[in-house]
């Protein structure tokens, strides 16, 4: 059963070889000739200090996943805007 | 004071929502006065009056073509106190080119201080002109209410010669998939020296990040193929306060889309940061005859929420490393920002930029390839010779089908 398993593993990934290499080959044409992600990166390169850093973190739930993690996962997405964001000026 | 309004470019990645439009009214400002240019007229060397005045890009500096005086400009920052009091700012403080434009002041009349004509500019294109009856140079140095004239400028320092050499080693490393007509047009001597406004904005800001937050606590096997991951979910917030100096904002509505479909504006926005310490007061002889420059089409208020966005993406950096209890990640799902003060300073500077405009479909998309005048950090989006991408990505992928599907059959019949 198992061994059947792998070789049908196997045999689907030798099957996706082909397809997967033109759309990789593709793939790096987009990406080297017309940079599409090329922006400014004001995390790496703005002088800023960060003052002061408040935590308040509070368990929910237990959760049970089938996904390796957190769905909607953007904590290392620093330039994609969260589902709400707004501006406030003053104190407030 | 407070207030939040809705966002001017929603569906916008770039721009943070909510920002405080009617709040931004003139009213509002503080205006920190740029300390008086030249006047407007003719520009003399400061040694022999000369008004032949020329810019060196290879060593800096304004020259006098007559005496061969060479001096530069003072720099803004030091003036300005521009590194100064950033932590203690409070409301919006503009320097006196940055406060909001007036429309339809683009042609100026100025009177040339040589023989008392009267010269028209457009400074939709120039900021300097030469007197139509006795040849001395005029310029504008001192702001008028139309957005053409910054408080200062970044003297380009990267010649000609080298932005084309750097684009011509940009494009050579890209001939093989390159567009017919890209690669047929391509000249580098056609890259124009240009000086795009932009404004630098001090910060003293506080960033609010909520969201949901799991750690995993065990996983177990439920079949050959799934796992079930058990974790603990907890609601997650930080809280950021920070100061932030000289952050770069676009001023020219054109260009600031950097999702723009008809435009490689990314390429523009990607050749940033320039080394803003070195600004200097804006002199119009900077520019001279060589490079051109765009005016200024946005305010404060429209600028803002680009520089919200940014100051929420430092803040999302900055929150990286409290989160490493979360080996399943965060779910950020609400952010705010608190612009408890800024200050906004009007400046122009320097990009050597090619152009190529793409003609797909009856559509048209403008191809740029950009360097940094200062840095000369390159950047360029090159048209893809479609066909020959296409025939190259899948007629590789049709001769790795050809050896690995037999094999891959094989395996499947073995395995049933």
């Amino acid at each position: 059963m198992n061994d059947s398993g792998d070789s049908g593993s196997i045999a689907w990934f030798i099957f996706a070889l082909g397809p997967g290499t033109g759309i990789a080959i593709w793939a790096w044409i987009q990406a080297k000739y017309r940079n599409k992600n090329a922006r400014y990166k004001p995390e790496s390169t703005v002088a800023h200090t960060i003052t002061s850093v408040v935590q308040d973190d509070a368990f929910t739930r237990k959760i049970v996943s089938r996904s390796r993690s957190i769905t909607g996962r953007n904590d290392s997405s620093h330039h994609d805007r969260a589902r709400v964001s707004g501006v406030v000026r003053g104190n407030g | 004071m407070t207030a939040e309004e809705p966002a001017p470019g929603a569906g916008n990645p770039d721009v943070a929502a909510g920002t405080p439009a009617e709040a931004a009214d003139a009213l509002d400002y503080v205006v920190l006065t740029t300390p008086e240019g030249h006047a407007d007229g003719v520009v003399r060397c400061q040694r022999c009056g000369a008004t032949e005045v020329q810019y060196s890009a290879s060593n800096g500096t304004l020259r006098c073509a007559f005496c061969r005086y060479t001096w530069t400009e003072q720099s803004l920052d030091q003036i300005m106190g521009l590194s100064e009091g950033i932590a203690d700012l409070v409301g919006t403080t503009v320097s006196s080119a940055a406060v909001d434009i007036e429309a339809g002041t683009a042609l100026v009349t100025i009177k040339c201080t040589g023989c008392g004509a009267e010269v028209v500019i457009n400074t939709d294109q120039n900021l300097s002109a030469r007197c139509h009856w006795c040849k001395h140079t005029l310029s504008i140095n001192n702001q008028v209410p139309n957005g053409a004239v910054p408080d200062g400028i970044l003297p380009v320092s990267v010649t000609k010669e080298q932005a084309m050499l750097s684009i011509q080693a940009f494009v050579d490393e890209r001939k093989t998939f390159a567009h017919p007509a890209f690669a047929a047009n391509f000249k580098a001597e056609n890259v124009m020296g240009f000086y795009m406004p932009y404004m630098t904005v001090d910060g003293n800001v506080v960033v609010r990040l909520d969201g949901a937050g799991e750690i995993l606590r065990k996983t177990v096997r439920v079949n050959d193929k799934e796992t079930e991951y058990h974790a603990d979910e907890y609601a997650v917030m930080r809280e950021l306060s920070m100061v932030v100096d000289d952050l770069i904002v676009e001023t020219s509505s054109d260009k600031v889309d950097i999702h723009s479909t008809t435009s490689t504006n990314n390429i523009i926005n990607a050749v940033l940061p320039f080394d803003v310490k070195n600004i200097v007061r804006f002199n119009s002889n900077f520019l001279g005859s060589e490079y051109t420059s765009e005016r200024r089409d946005m305010d404060v208020d429209a600028a803002e929420a680009y520089a919200a966005g940014h100051f929420m993406t430092l803040a999302r950096a900055g929150a990286l490393p409290t989160l490493g209890n979360y080996n399943r990640g965060v779910r950020w799902e609400s952010e705010q920002v608190s612009i408890k003060g800024s200050r906004w300073v009007a400046v122009l500077l320097p990009v050597w930029l090619y152009g190529f405009v793409e003609t797909r479909g009856g559509r048209q998309i403008t191809h740029y390839i950009a360097v940094n005048g200062r840095t000369g950090a390159t950047m360029g989006s090159v048209p893809i010779n479609r066909k020959k991408a296409h025939l190259v990505a899948w007629g590789t992928a049709a001769i790795v089908s050809a050896v690995t599907w037999p094999i891959a059959i094989v395996l499947l019949v073995l395995g049933a």
